[in-house]
């Protein structure tokens, strides 16, 4: 069984249609609880598109490694960047309660990473950013 | 990647109901949008969208049903969603959109919603 899924990607957003089918067949393969596969997929439609969008590199060519790994208990996703220094996890939340005309398009992106992640870290390695997300399987929602 | 969307169209009474298939992701969002902008713009300001054949949806996706919201509001119209996925009414929990955007388990009662 292969448990580990590595993919590099030009964060293009047309690279990210093979990511997904990779996940879909990686996911059934290890028998991945179908909202899980739904939750890794959503993660990192949201992560790519932030760094397409904010992640620019000063000579133009940003990759980033994405790597699956399927363990006791979870999944744990790794984003490793070479885009410029940028730290998820203290990143503002969006008000979830604001009235409909107030309400920013905004943020919700990284809001999903970290309400369906159960953990969330990151630091700067050699001059990468590195993203580490578990989630659990073996728990039932 | 396709950068477009299957959606059918359908209508109940003075409603345009939008039944997209797949995914609504980072990838085909825009065509989304520009369906939604398109038909709001030709009058149609009573909106269902019907998410039974909906497998994914992404923040990008969340953001174009927020604009078609506003822009309805401004029009007097009203927008509803129905027939949502478990893992589809998560986000939109985790979002407080379902606070803002009526969310019900059918057709009908989506219609009863606007």
């Amino acid at each position: 069984m292969i448990n580990e899924l590595r993919f590099s990607l030009a964060p293009e957003l047309s690279d990210i249609g093979n990511l997904f089918r990779m996940i879909e067949t990686f996911g059934e393969a290890n028998k991945v609880p179908e909202p899980k596969v739904y939750v890794v997929n959503l993660m990192l439609d949201e992560l790519v598109t932030n760094l397409v969008m904010h992640g620019n590199s000063n000579d133009g060519t940003l990759t980033a490694d994405i790597r699956l790994q399927l363990g006791a208990g979870g999944i744990t996703l790794t984003v490793a960047d070479d885009g410029q220094p940028f730290d998820p996890t203290a990143a503002a939340a969006p008000d979830v309660d604001a009235a409909l005309e107030d309400r920013q398009v905004g943020k919700l992106g990284l809001h999903f990473v970290k309400s369906l992640a159960d953990h969330v870290s990151y630091r700067l390695e050699n001059g990468r950013n590195l993203l580490t997300i578990s989630v659990e399987t073996d728990t039932k929602d | 990647m396709a950068s477009d969307i299957e959606v059918a169209e359908e209508r109940e009474e003075n409603a345009l109901v939008l039944i997209p298939a797949g995914r609504i992701d980072s990838g085909n969002a825009r065509a989304f949008e520009s369906l939604v902008t398109e038909r709001i713009g030709a009058g149609e300001h009573q909106v269902i969208v019907d998410f039974s054949r909906l497998d994914f949806i992404s923040s990008s996706g969340l953001r174009v049903l927020l604009i078609a919201a506003k822009t309805l509001k401004i029009h007097k119209g009203a927008i509803a969603l129905c027939s949502m996925k478990d893992h589809i009414k998560e986000v939109f929990q985790i979002s407080g959109f379902d606070r803002i955007i009526p969310i019900r388990d059918t057709r009908q009662s989506a219609l009863n919603a606007l």
